[in-house]
């Protein structure tokens, strides 16, 4: 400890007091409970090299963070030296419209950059879950995505730059300021989701999209099993500018119309889907989308409701939250959020699988998936967050497991009460790549200390 | 190379023969980039991972230095066997060993061609979107190496866009799996990492790429301009719109001669600048879309505009625009081509400078490129047989290169850096940024023996010299790569 008592006097010298935080306010700051000793909040790029030159020095553990809403995802970590706040980096380096591209600092405010960007009639085509805080620097570190995904891709498709600040203090790049680059190896795709294990993430280069000039958000009740398949299939396959195609069973429907104050029609599951341009051209896909589910072979028709501008964004905000596993005032619903990546075609039969296995535990579990990427949010409800049940979210948990087995999914844990976590792997098992992963991770940090033990196989 | 090596060469692909006289290995001194060339000492082509795998432990064991192989299209000397290496042609592993429609998804081998594929599942209504001018001959595990584009990648993306998932053959001879056929798979993103490393990471066996649905609907436009500076602004003025076409080429006036006298599509002969729109997707509101761009066209004061009246006539559009590099055959013997980016909003100053470039070397350079995107394709004419000529050429190439990053671009769009242009990432990259890059590499290809002496340049060079793979890693580079390692956390 005096190691880093001696660190937090030369962290003081680099940042200043106001920016070193070592009392009672790091609380704020905790990872899973785990108190940091210090927080350090840079102002710039020469403070966080600085910085990352004086935690070597101490051997100290770094813990990269953005806006914390996502500070949930990942391993529990044993001990938590530094906390290193992007918050002080957030400036827009450069934007040039016509070109369709930005340059920001990493600690970018999400919601700050569309409100910027849609001022100019663009955006950045990414909407993961975010809360007011969280950056795009975050973003990118944990490769979180949205419903959006199924039109405009995710990080990894909108990413053309970076910079990062290795964990020796040097400012290195890889890609550039241009949308079409093959100069070098893509080191872009490295950083993204890398979960602040390799470098700290301290510029970002982003291609932009404009704003689609109208959309229209359709729900559409599928009233049993059966018809998920012909439905899933029909809808994407349709000549639509669809963007969004979510699927939620009737738990989640439920839910989401409580928080996001939406009368919908009960039905056993619901697809959300959303199409996108000029009025008249989101109608006409309307009429054809309508027109197509009533051509199918249903023993019960497809129930097709278009939703005005207002309901329409409280509605995806409301999903959003959802799948970050908290809604409602002061957060009244908690969830363990188990994403689960798995074939479009499998999504049908998982649906079911997780229906009949939620039966036997006593809350209902949440299903939002982005049903045209293969990606399933489960939610189960965690009913009292405080002492949570840990046995029972463990059984649940390991139902679950077996339904994704069963489908040939993946899983990852992304939030979940650290009594659950500190008994599951939460990224799962590695895979035949892991040997290369190590060797990676191992070049970049080789004293393991940059977000140590929270990543896939303790990366 | 010894006859007992070729004789266990011969043994793991037979009944395949292994070339090595020099009259074959001829065919395989060079790929596309003519300017560089070296013999390999053999060829092989093997018909399954296994021999892959098989054919790379043998190189190992005998320190030879190996390369993969596709058509040999590749525009940056990516496919050179240096230091007298064995070639792995993969063209034998071209089979699509599955396809599955509800999932969008097709499981191939690296020696499919690329346009095969689009062919192989057009009927059920799909494609596969990267689609570079030479998909009629190259491959799909060479557009993976060198994550290649083509014209409709400004609104598609290019090919690390649309893989999901890879099996590969490490340079120690593993097997590995990156990816899958489901997306974000948890941990470092090695799929992305491997595209585009130019076969410089190990031998891809197996790649599952993404199915796109064929849009409903096609427009293709053609707008003549009378000067390269008003074509450009048109582009801009398009994307500034909120328009993003599926595709959007322009060629000056020496590309249109070219293209017209060797296809007769009609082309006016007096326009500076010729660009070629395409919108696709669905049909509704496609109309309006394009009289909004033939608008924008007249307020940049475009001499004419023609709609493709019919499928026939925008094949002949386009026909016009994939085979324009061919056409220039027809103006000089040989045509030298670089294929840098630079921010689309800077496209009339560039194509000044090139005009300079031109006049100040003495070479004629016809431009043909991706203006969406802002990816240059600058071909400059000259006749090998001229060893004075040649030399101007390259200073041309470099002096076009240089002026792509000072205005705030890059080397290379889709070609790669190759060998062709390793000398002049130092004008991009620090040193700290080329030694993580070298460190990567160190990590998947230790012995340096897959694929040496590409991408990246040896320290303090500037130049190309001799075709060597002499930059492999350094002593220094070695020492720290090993001190990194030490003490490493390594989970099994």
């Amino acid at each position: 400890m005096s190691t880093l008592e001696g660190l937090a006097t030369a962290l003081e010298s680099v940042v200043g007091s106001a920016h070193l935080l070592t009392n009672a306010a790091v609380v704020e700051y905790a990872i899973d409970g785990v108190l940091p000793t210090m927080v350090v909040l840079p102002a710039d790029e020469g403070q966080i090299a600085e910085v990352l030159r004086l935690a070597s020095e101490h051997q100290a553990t770094v813990f990269p963070r953005g806006g914390g809403s996502h500070a949930c995802m990942g391993q529990t970590p044993s001990r938590v030296d530094l906390v290193l706040s992007m918050q002080g980096l957030q400036r827009q380096l450069a934007y040039e419209p016509a070109d369709l591209t930005m340059t920001v600092q990493a600690g970018m405010r999400v919601v700050e950059l569309q409100r910027m960007l849609g001022d100019r009639g663009q955006f950045l085509a990414l909407d993961p879950p975010v809360t007011a805080t969280t950056t795009l620097g975050g973003v990118v570190a944990t490769n979180v995505s949205g419903p959006r995904r199924l039109l405009y891709g995710t990080v990894r498709d909108v990413l053309l730059g970076v910079a990062v600040m290795t964990i020796d203090g040097k400012r290195t790049k890889a890609g550039g300021r241009v949308v079409k680059n093959v100069t070098g190896y893509d080191l872009n795709k490295l950083y993204i989701g890398s979960l602040g294990t390799l470098a700290i993430i301290v510029e970002l280069t982003c291609k932009l999209h404009p704003l689609p000039p109208g959309e229209l958000t359709l729900s559409i009740g599928c009233a049993d099993e059966v018809a998920l398949a012909p439905m899933l299939q029909t809808l994407l396959q349709l000549p639509l500018r669809l963007n969004s195609l979510e699927l939620l069973n009737a738990a989640a429907c439920e839910t989401l119309a409580t928080h996001a104050d939406l009368s919908l029609v009960e039905t056993k599951y619901m697809f959300i889907a959303r199409v996108e341009g000029t009025p008249a051209v989101t109608q006409s896909q309307a009429q054809r989308l309508t027109e197509a589910l009533r051509h199918l072979p249903l023993t019960r028709p497809a129930s097709v409701h278009a939703w005005n501008a207002a309901e329409q964004e409280r509605l995806w905000s409301t999903l959003g939250e959802l799948t970050r596993g908290t809604s409602g005032p002061d957060a009244a619903l908690d969830c363990m959020v188990v994403k689960v990546s798995l074939l479009t075609s499998a999504l049908p039969a998982f649906c079911q699988d997780v229906q009949e296995t939620a039966a036997h535990f006593d809350t209902p579990w949440l299903l939002i998936a982005h049903a045209g990427s293969g990606i399933a949010y489960v939610c189960i409800p965690v009913p009292n967050p405080e002492a949570p049940d840990v046995e029972r979210l463990l059984a649940s948990l390991q139902a679950l497991e077996e339904c994704v087995a069963r489908c040939q999914g993946r899983r990852v844990v992304e939030r979940a009460p650290v009594a659950v976590k500190q008994e599951c792997q939460v990224w799962g098992p590695p895979s035949d790549d892991f040997a290369l992963m190590c060797a990676i991770k191992a070049s970049f940090d080789p004293q393991h200390r940059l977000n140590p033990g929270r990543f896939l196989g303790g990366l | 190379m010894e006859k007992h090596i070729l004789q266990e060469l011969a043994a793991i692909v037979a009944p395949m023969p292994v070339l090595a006289a020099p009259e074959e290995m001829l065919v395989y001194e060079c790929d596309g980039h003519t300017l560089d060339k070296a013999p390999p000492s053999a060829v092989v082509f093997p018909s399954t991972t296994e021999q892959v795998v098989a054919v790379v432990k043998l190189a190992n064991k005998y320190s030879l230095p190996f390369v993969a192989r596709g058509a040999g299209t590749g525009l940056s000397g990516g496919a050179l066997a240096l230091d007298n290496g064995i070639v792995i042609e993969m063209c034998r592993m071209n089979k699509i060993l599955e396809i599955d429609y509800v999932n969008q998804r097709a499981v191939v081998q690296p020696g499919l061609v690329n346009l095969h594929l689009s062919l192989a599942v057009a009927d059920a209504g799909y494609y596969y979107a990267p689609d570079p001018s030479s998909q009629g001959s190259c491959t799909i595990g060479g557009n993976v190496a060198e994550n290649s584009g083509g014209p409709h990648t400004l609104k598609y993306g290019v090919t690390t866009n649309h893989v999901l998932g890879l099996e590969v053959v490490l340079p120690d001879g593993a097997v590995v799996h990156f990816g899958g056929p489901t997306l974000d798979t948890p941990g470092y993103d090695l799929t992305g990492l491997f595209v585009g490393s130019e076969g410089t990471f190990g031998i891809v066996t197996k790649v599952t790429v993404r199915l796109l649905r064929k849009p409903q609907a096609w427009k293709t436009i053609l707008a003549f301009f009378p000067s390269v500076d008003a074509a450009s602004s048109a582009v801009s003025g398009i994307i500034g719109a909120g328009i993003i076409p599926g595709a959007l080429e322009m060629m000056d006036n020496l590309a249109i001669q070219a293209v017209e006298g060797a296809i007769q599509a009609g082309l006016p002969l007096d326009a500076d600048a010729l660009v070629l729109i395409e919108l696709d997707g669905i049909a509704d509101g496609m109309e309006e879309d394009a009289a909004r761009i033939a608008a924008i066209c007249q307020q940049h004061g475009c001499q004419g505009v023609r709609i493709a009246k019919d499928e026939a006539e925008r094949a002949l559009l386009w026909k016009g625009r994939k085979e324009a590099f061919g056409a220039v055959g027809r103006l000089s013997p040989n045509y030298y081509t670089h294929d840098g980016v630079i921010p689309r909003t800077r496209l009339p100053e560039a194509l000044r400078r090139l005009q300079q470039i031109s006049t100040t070397y003495g070479l004629r350079i016809a431009n043909v490129f991706h203006a969406g995107d802002g990816n240059l394709h600058p071909l400059v004419l000259y006749d090998e047989r001229d060893t004075e000529e040649v030399k101007r050429v390259l200073q041309a190439g470099e002096a076009i290169l240089r002026t792509c990053v000072d205005l705030g671009g890059v080397l290379s769009g889709e070609h790669g850096i190759g060998l062709e242009k390793k000398n002049c990432m130092p004008w991009l990259f620090t040193d700290d940024d080329l030694e993580i890059m070298y460190r990567l590499r160190q990590i998947f290809n230790p012995q340096q023996l897959c694929n040496p002496g590409k991408v990246i340049p040896l320290r303090g060079r500037c130049r190309c010299g001799a075709v060597t793979a002499e930059d492999t890693v350094t002593p220094a580079v070695q020492e720290a790569v090993a001190a990194a390692l030490e003490g490493a956390h390594v989970h099994t």
